[in-house]
């Protein structure tokens, strides 16, 4: 009910109300597309881009669904057309070890694993079609059900389905390879 | 361990790891994670998901929140801006399919042309590869040598996309207080009455004062001319969102998705002609051009070093060249270690590297450069 009176304020272009939406909700948008594209140097720049296209579409929201999930809406559509420019990108991460001898800090053993391993999940995100990491991320990190996706990304529940079945054997595969785990495949020994 | 049941336990692993389930039931699940090392890192990955969905971003500070929200409201009020100018624009003369900002396209599509307004002036189609689109056409005089183009503008702004064609010198535009030199981007040079700004949306411009200091302008970056050299700006002139809808960025075609087939001529029998896909960047053959210009980029650290000893951090550059290997954009992404001498005499050098050939088309390569003094030999 506040959101909806916040949303009819935004609508109505109150003074401040604007300002108070953008700090109701820039955490969970923040969060939200980190969650989407991972660690990743535009990140700011996706919150605002969301926020814009928030001030200027906000009028068209009428309360059919929660505002929560209209701005999700919002967020994923930011999200996967950055995540689609961005595989037109090509990272080099190799270089670091080219250049003048990076004396990085010791980390704890443990927490340097994790955080290899956290990376090497990213990396092996980042190989994911944008639409089958978004469906794959939606599902196994924010944990919406397979209904919710369908309607956050405007596809059915079985092509939803398909895509993270893809996107589940895409990320096994390539963890086992990369982590040298054992195969998934053989199984029954 | 049978194909069924490492079937069946992998199904329930998403209830297992949320807690559901009954104690027999988990027990079990238990039991054979415990007895199958497919199945246990089968676990793992799941709990690698967790740790990724725990692993929130750092939080935005509140100066970032209000330095994103500031940004938001210019943005939009810039969008709305672009609309209103666009619609005053002679659409004759306005190339339809420059409209891409996809809100003013949004817009625009219901605005009806007008006739001129006096004042607005639109397009010069200079020749020579300017294009230039100029509100008071007036201000800018187009003063052109055989094999140089040349804008002089006095007042106001020009928004140019220039693309330089064989044997062509590149562009100037001379202003009251510096002269900026173009080789083939899309830019807006806005005079003030006491600074020129100048803005680039693509590309990679060199900025000359009156006093001889020079700087380089990269992609979405915006500097303008002060007492003491140039100052570095936010891009946040409401010229890059008229830019962005006057010229467009053409995309580079995707390296990863499949080229698109040309239509058969005939239906025929025979098998359908495969077009090769395009070979994907080598990332060894890239490694190794930058690791051939590392001192280069040493140097440029090195010097900076004398001044403050404690310098260090990653600056991460995007390049984007093209299938000769030419530069053709290089930018930096986010802040760099801070000073901008390094980052400057960064990009300079990088401007001048040569990459691989590819038949990719355009490459974008992101290169984080991890600058920090090398521990002596002594230390060790």
């Amino acid at each position: 009910m506040r959101d909806q009176g916040l949303v009819e304020r935004v609508q109505a272009r109150h003074p401040g109300a604007f300002e108070e939406f953008y700090y109701a909700y820039v955490d969970r948008v923040h969060r939200h597309l980190y969650s989407i594209v991972g660690p990743d140097s535009d990140l700011d720049d996706l919150v605002q881009q969301t926020f814009v296209h928030v001030h200027l579409r906000i009028h068209t929201f009428r309360g059919e669904s929660s505002v929560t999930t209209w701005l999700h809406r919002v967020t994923v559509n930011v999200a996967l057309d950055h995540l689609r420019r961005r595989r037109r990108w090509f990272r080099l991460d190799s270089v670091r070890d080219q250049l003048p001898s990076p004396a990085e800090p010791e980390q704890p053993d443990e927490n340097a694993d994790r955080s290899h391993k956290l990376r090497v999940l990213h990396q092996v995100l980042d190989k994911l079609k944008p639409k089958k990491r978004l469906v794959f991320v939606l599902y196994e990190i924010e944990g919406h059900s397979l209904e919710e996706i369908a309607e956050l990304v405007d596809s059915s529940v079985n092509t939803v389905a398909a895509r993270l079945r893809a996107a589940r054997l895409e990320v096994r595969q390539a963890m086992e390879r990369r982590l040298k785990l054992a195969p998934l495949r053989a199984v029954g020994s | 361990m049978s194909d069924a049941r490492c079937q069946q336990v992998r199904e329930g692993l998403h209830a297992y790891r949320a807690g559901e389930g009954t104690p027999l039931w988990r027990q079990a699940i238990e039991v054979h994670l415990d007895a199958c090392a497919a199945c246990h890192s089968e676990r793992w990955l799941q709990s690698q998901l967790e740790d990724a969905a725990k692993q929130g971003p750092p939080p935005l500070s509140d100066v970032r929140k209000r330095v994103i929200f500031e940004g938001v409201l210019e943005q939009a009020e810039a969008a709305g801006g672009v609309v209103e100018r666009v619609r005053r624009l002679r659409w004759p003369q306005l190339a339809v399919p420059a409209l891409a900002t996809a809100a003013a396209a949004a817009l625009v599509l219901w605005l009806q042309p007008v006739p001129p307004s006096p004042e607005v002036s639109g397009w010069m189609q200079a020749g020579m590869g300017v294009e230039a689109f100029a509100p008071d056409a007036a201000a800018v005089q187009y003063q052109a040598t055989a094999e140089r183009p040349v804008l002089v503008l006095d007042r106001q702004a020009v928004l140019v996309r220039f693309t330089r064609p064989e044997g062509v010198q590149p562009l100037e535009v001379r202003t009251p207080h510096a002269t900026v030199f173009v080789r083939g981007t899309v830019f807006f040079v806005d005079v003030r009455d006491d600074a020129t700004v100048v803005g680039v949306q693509h590309g990679l411009v060199e900025v000359v004062d009156r006093s001889g200091h020079r700087t380089l302008v990269a992609t979405r970056q915006q500097a303008s001319t002060s007492t003491s050299g140039f100052a570095r700006e936010q891009p946040s002139s409401p010229h890059f969102v008229m830019l962005d809808a006057l010229f467009p960025e053409e995309q580079p075609p995707a390296l990863d998705e499949p080229v698109p087939l040309p239509p058969e001529p005939a239906p025929a029998p025979r098998p359908r002609p495969q077009r090769p896909r395009a070979a994907p960047p080598d990332p060894d053959a890239i490694a190794a051009v930058v690791a051939r210009h590392t001192h280069l980029i040493r140097e440029c650290y090195e010097s900076a070093l004398k001044k403050d000893s404690s310098l260090a951090g990653t600056v991460e550059v995007e390049v984007v060249y093209g299938a000769d290997g030419s530069v053709r954009d290089v930018r930096m992404l986010g802040p760099g270690i801070g000073v901008d001498e390094v980052h400057q005499c960064m990009l300079r050098r990088i401007s001048a590297w040569r990459f691989p050939t590819s038949d990719a088309g355009h490459v974008t390569v992101r290169i984080p450069f991890v600058l920090t003094l090398a521990p002596s030999r002594n230390d060790k």
